[in-house]
């Protein structure tokens, strides 16, 4: 599953020919270099290694690897770049990036618990997350109980994204629905067919 | 170029194909709306009172006002959207607010709006 680097510009509405308007991602895709060919032989597994366009003196600016089939593998040559023309329109993309950083949360954002009373005698518990357990047995806390702390910053994938309109000349991919991160977060976009 | 240049840039693309004319809150309208009836594509027309207009961009809208048989009826229409053949001003009128809500309130010759002389 070969993919590229971009970077989340925003959402926006396309007005279609039928009078439909969609919301869509805008995603910008600088030229990717292939830094490095990982093969099964050498490796162990078949990667193709990939920049977002900054080279550093000496240090890569980012890199990111995406595991390639054996047979697509043949398909890409070091320092080769991958830019927007590597998507078609209509293909079914998967994006994947880290959400946007919630903070601490509590039970109810965090993990959909119910909220308590609001009146009816309820004193100062109506937001807390109720019981945590059992009593003597088992006499402690179970392992991944769903309580309050830090939400979001974390990986997220969504699939079966289709891409609407491509832009060569600014480098821009514009796909049908949301991505995961705020604007101008790194993001992944991976097609689902090579 | 910066994260809102980009948008407005993708925006700017799809709004330069219509060409909408100058028209504002008070003034008479007959908007022509595409209408799919089977396989066949018709016509409507619409007119009335532009009572608002909402200026976004591309995601910009107007409100139309009509009174048929003492009933009212209005219908936002997206400004760029491609459902819209044609915007055709009929009558200027003269309104001193940028939205006409109160005309909902109003019945018969207080809900006229004078013409621009």
């Amino acid at each position: 599953m070969v993919g590229v680097i971009g970077k989340k510009i925003g959402m926006s509405v396309i007005l279609n020919a039928n009078g439909i308007s969609i919301p869509v991602t805008i995603i910008e895709v600088l030229p990717n270099k292939i830094l490095n060919i990982k093969t099964k032989k050498i490796d162990g597994y078949n990667a193709i290694q990939l920049t977002n366009g900054k080279l550093l003196k000496k240090k890569v600016a980012r890199l990111k690897e995406f595991r390639v089939s054996s047979q697509d593998i043949k398909h890409f040559t070091c320092q080769d770049k991958l830019t927007v023309s590597f998507f078609k329109l209509d293909d079914v993309v998967k994006v994947s990036g880290l959400t946007k950083g919630k903070g601490y949360q509590g039970t109810i954002k965090r993990w959909n618990f119910n909220s308590q009373n609001k009146s009816h005698g309820n004193s100062l518990s109506h937001r807390t997350s109720g019981s945590t357990g059992q009593c003597q047995t088992p006499g402690r806390v179970f392992k991944g109980k769903k309580m309050a702390g830090r939400m979001g910053n974390e990986k997220k994938t969504v699939s079966n994204l289709k891409v609407i309109k491509i832009n060569i000349e600014l480098n821009l991919i514009i796909i049908k629905g949301a991505v995961p991160g705020y604007n101008g977060r790194e993001v992944f976009i991976n097609k689902t067919k090579c | 170029m910066s994260i809102n240049q980009l948008i407005q840039a993708i925006e700017l693309e799809q709004m330069k194909t219509k060409i909408i004319p100058k028209f504002m809150t008070g003034d008479t309208v007959i908007v022509q709306i595409k209408v799919l009836e089977g396989s066949i594509e018709r016509l409507q027309a619409f007119e009335g009172l532009v009572i608002g207009k909402r200026n976004r961009g591309l995601n910009s809208s107007f409100t139309v006002r009509k009174v048929t048989s003492g009933i009212g009826i209005e219908r936002t229409f997206k400004t760029y959207s491609t459902c819209i053949f044609s915007i055709k001003i009929n009558r200027k009128g003269k309104v001193r607010k940028s939205k006409l809500y109160y005309l909902r309130d109003l019945k018969g010759k207080s809900a006229r709006i004078n013409n621009i002389s």
